[in-house]
């Protein structure tokens, strides 16, 4: 059953005001997936503050790294069902997990960090790793 | 910000690979470790005789992408664990 509401707001906010916009609906999901050009990365939110609540501070740093992916966004797994499941069928064979987080490319999954890569490390361990992969899959070739 | 728990145990929230002192080794996210039981949520467990795959494969593929948490809750006595370590750990 989610949550209230009004508990989820500021753990919504944490992301939405750093510019990862939220996934409301599946025909949402559709319509950011039919674009396929370039990176995206896509972060599944989730009440747990063990590792939700480092989650989110390592999108705010990563976010501040020289290279980007092209487009961002933000799906509340518990929450919003519907957008999270559509989310989930882009994994492929991934199991769900949350929070987590994934990086396409072309429309390809190209990276992802599921929730036990985020549930034990620190802010700054969870963002070196996706900075890493911003380097990787985000960089033009000429900076890679 | 986030919703926490009432617990200091340094493991809540971590998920974790259970090994026993048989042939099954759990996955899942840890709840706490008791001195006489340990208890998971979302888990998964490997047994020999029903995977295709060795231990060590199934819980390489675990560390990389992680598990269908095919059992909502488990509490098992501590005599029976082995060790309880952090998933991340299995990562090559």
């Amino acid at each position: 059953m989610p949550y209230d509401p009004a508990l989820v707001a500021p753990m919504r906010e944490e992301l939405t005001r750093i510019g990862v916009p939220e996934l409301l609906t599946a025909s949402e999901v559709e319509e950011w997936f039919a674009e396929t050009t370039g990176t995206a990365l896509v972060v599944v939110n989730s009440v747990c503050g063990c590792a939700a609540g480092q989650a989110r501070p390592a999108v705010a740093l990563a976010l501040r790294h020289s290279h980007l992916p092209d487009r961002l966004a933000t799906v509340f797994a518990g929450q919003d069902l519907e957008a999270t499941a559509a989310v989930r069928s882009r994994f492929g064979d991934v199991p769900p997990s949350s929070p987590s987080m994934a990086l396409f490319k072309e429309g390809e999954l190209v990276h992802f960090m599921p929730r036990h890569r985020i549930d034990s490390q620190s802010a700054e361990a969870i963002a070196a790793e996706l900075t890493a992969a911003f380097d990787r899959y985000c960089a033009t070739p000429s900076e890679a | 910000m986030g919703l926490f728990h009432d617990t200091s145990d340094p493991l809540h929230g971590v998920t974790v690979v259970v090994e026993t002192h048989g042939e099954e080794v759990w996955v899942g996210r840890c709840n706490r470790v008791e001195e006489d039981r340990v208890l998971l949520f979302e888990n998964d467990c490997f047994v020999a005789a029903e995977s295709e795959r060795t231990k060590e494969e199934w819980l390489r593929r675990a560390a990389m992408v992680g598990f269908h948490p095919r059992h909502p809750k488990l509490e098992l006595a501590r005599d029976q664990v082995k060790s309880v370590r952090p998933l991340i750990e299995y990562t090559d």
